[in-house]
């Protein structure tokens, strides 16, 4: 299992909130409607779902291992 | 051992795809599609690839290589010509490929106006058509074009900023009025012509030439590049005729092992053309396809940017008797309201901060 | 935008190499004093020390030079020099951070040496084993291969070879105490008694 680094553009973020349903451990959204991380390392590959549900394409999750763009 | 083979390699099929391969299937995955890029981003075509600020190596949803790296056999540049469904095999121009289950995800066509169709007159749905409408539009260009939707409007906001002189030719009373209503339509009219495009509404095409559109009335509006955005037609041919693929709330078709997602599904009755539509859709008919299946059941929801206002629509604007309307043409928020004072859909613009809000509202009313 | 782990590939790279060169480096320095092969002049393994702990700091600063350049985890120009504005485990990259500038530090005081004086000199130089230790914290903690065995293995190696060439200088009496005893001293030897033959 590899570790993935996750970054948000919250310049893209439009608050849809579709990465806290799939990974509600990881994302949350702040006082101004746009997401922001909980964490910024995790293992749970909800995350790749996550990403891939935004409609905005903020998320961008990094494999550390590889240091290649994994969604 | 025959797999799993999706028609359409846009945004539902290239989604359904990951799905699969990451929800651990192992079977033999085949992605077809007819147009010859790898799945893109639909979604930019109208806005920051049209302004030059996206490259097409940005459009891709995922990196080059990143589908064979994954196992799935991306087919590129290959249309459908028919489907079996008692072989269970689809024939391409070359061969068939066999399938268990068939994933259909051809998305829609832009619908064109009969005899329109001179060298300067363009659609706007594929990467190809984005290329050669961003060839076309420069500086002082007099851009018309046929259609006040979602479509046109990014296309006119996003040619506006790069100089072009803009027309838009609606033949309802305001632009968006099928989607907003009225109020909000008219709202939206003052703030397009404030950003300095020239708006013909109530205005039915008479008559389109290679240089100019006339209007039933009189009017002529000369051009030197016709975007015709007068909506998207399902590609559901291959299975059921036109007017898009009934499905279950699963993704399931009346034919066993077949499954329609995206804009081409017509999902319990109801066929929406939205992003993230398309991409729920498919990951239910992957979790469906790998055994455990979970119903799409979102609200409904989309986007669009134009004119300096992000607008999203939560829910459908129907069954709605009147709209509560806060804030003006920079920042508002309308809630569509049925006649027991519940609401049905909420269009926000430039109000992100109460997107999340309204999606959970809307999802319990449900 | 496509991306590209090249810098993030290269910033590990060249992050075990500086610790391999400050291993090696302080490997040298201790043995400038036990030296356990003769034939070594002192000299020359205190240029090798010196030479090592010079690499090291290059690969230091094509470390931080590819952070900033890489895309995967964003590290700012400022975030190199001041611990904790780098988000990317903050904890851990601040110790190497401080292990980095302790390093230049003890490096640029052997140039000062008459300016701050032998003894003073002396003391800093101590700081060696902090700046080991803390590169050898941040790259279990922060760096990413160190789950892997190779490099685990690198780390074990390096920290016992570090301990036991520094148990070694403490405990063998240093070669150049023998080499410094005055050449009169030599012949100061058990004084014979008239008649008996030599021992």
């Amino acid at each position: 299992m590899s570790t993935h680094l996750i970054q948000i553009d919250r310049s893209l973020c439009s608050g849809f909130g579709s990465c806290l349903k799939e990974a509600p451990t990881v994302f949350a959204l702040d006082g101004d409607g746009l997401a922001t991380l909980l964490v910024a390392e995790t293992a749970d590959e909800a995350v790749l779902a996550a990403a891939a549900s935004c409609p905005m394409g903020a998320i961008a999750v990094f494999d550390l291992e590889t240091g290649q763009e994994a969604a | 051992m025959n797999g799993v083979v999706i028609i359409g390699a846009g945004l539902a099929g290239a989604r359904c795809a990951e799905a699969l391969r990451a929800g651990g299937a192992e079977i033999p995955i085949t992605l077809v599609g007819a147009e010859h890029a790898e799945p893109y981003e639909r979604p930019a075509l109208s806005k920051g690839f049209l302004a030059g600020t996206l490259a097409e190596d940005d459009l891709f949803l995922r990196p080059p290589g990143s589908w064979e790296d994954r196992g799935i056999d991306l087919r590129l540049g290959s249309p459908v010509e028919h489907i079996d469904l008692r072989r269970r095999t689809v024939v391409v121009s070359g061969g068939e490929l066999a399938w268990s289950h068939l994933v259909v995800a051809t998305g829609t066509r832009a619908r064109r106006l009969p005899g329109v169709d001179f060298r300067n007159v363009h659609h706007l749905r594929t990467l190809d058509d984005a290329v050669a409408l961003r060839a076309a539009v420069n500086p002082g260009t007099r851009l018309v074009v046929i259609g006040a939707g979602f479509v046109g409007a990014e296309v006119a906001s996003t040619a506006a900023g790069l100089g072009a002189h803009v027309t838009i030719i609606e033949a309802e009373a305001a632009p968006l009025a099928r989607v907003a209503g009225a109020e909000v339509g008219h709202l939206l009219a003052r703030r397009w012509r404030a950003e300095g495009v020239a708006l013909h509404l109530g205005s039915q095409i008479a008559r389109v030439t290679p240089d100019r559109v006339e209007i039933v009335g009189g009017q002529t509006v000369p051009y030197d590049v016709l975007l015709v955005a007068i909506g998207a037609e399902p590609a559901s041919e291959l299975l059921a005729g036109a007017g898009g693929i009934p499905t279950d709330a699963f993704g399931r078709t009346a034919h066993d092992g077949v499954y329609a997602c995206g804009d081409v599904a017509s999902l319990e009755g109801r066929r929406v053309e939205h992003w993230t539509s398309a991409s729920g859709q498919a990951a239910a008919v992957a979790s469906t396809i790998l055994g455990s299946p979970r119903p799409y059941a979102d609200t409904p929801y989309f986007w669009s940017d134009q004119f300096g206002l992000r607008l999203q629509m939560v829910g459908t604007t129907t069954g709605w008797s009147h709209v509560e309307l806060d804030g003006d043409s920079a920042s508002f928020r309308a809630r569509y309201v049925d006649l027991e004072g519940k609401a049905v859909a909420v269009l926000l613009a430039n109000r992100a901060a109460e997107v999340a809000a309204a999606r959970r509202e809307l999802a319990t009313a449900a | 935008m496509r991306h590209d782990p090249t810098f993030w590939l290269l910033a590990r790279a060249s992050g075990l190499t500086a610790y391999v060169m400050l291993t090696l480096s302080i490997l040298a320095g201790l043995l400038v004093k036990s030296r356990p092969f003769r034939t070594l002049k002192p000299a020359a393994v205190v240029d090798l020390h010196r030479i090592l702990a010079m690499l090291g700091l290059g690969a230091i600063a094509g470390h931080a030079a590819a952070l900033v350049l890489d895309t995967t985890v964003k590290v700012s120009i400022p975030g190199l020099f001041v611990p904790g504005l780098v988000s990317y485990r903050p904890v851990w990259t601040s110790t190497g951070i401080l292990a980095a500038e302790l390093m230049v530090l003890v490096y640029a005081s052997f140039s000062m040496r008459k300016r701050i004086g032998p003894k003073n000199w002396r003391r800093l130089h101590w700081a060696t084993y902090a700046i080991f230790a803390m590169a050898t914290v941040h790259g279990l903690a922060a760096g990413t291969d160190a789950s892997r065995p190779w490099a685990f293995a690198l780390y074990a190696v390096a920290v016992s070879s570090v301990a036991i060439a520094a148990t070694w200088r403490f405990i063998v009496p240093p070669a150049t105490a023998r080499a410094r005893r005055p050449a009169g001293r030599a012949a100061e030897i058990t004084p014979r008694r008239r008649g008996e033959q030599p021992a």
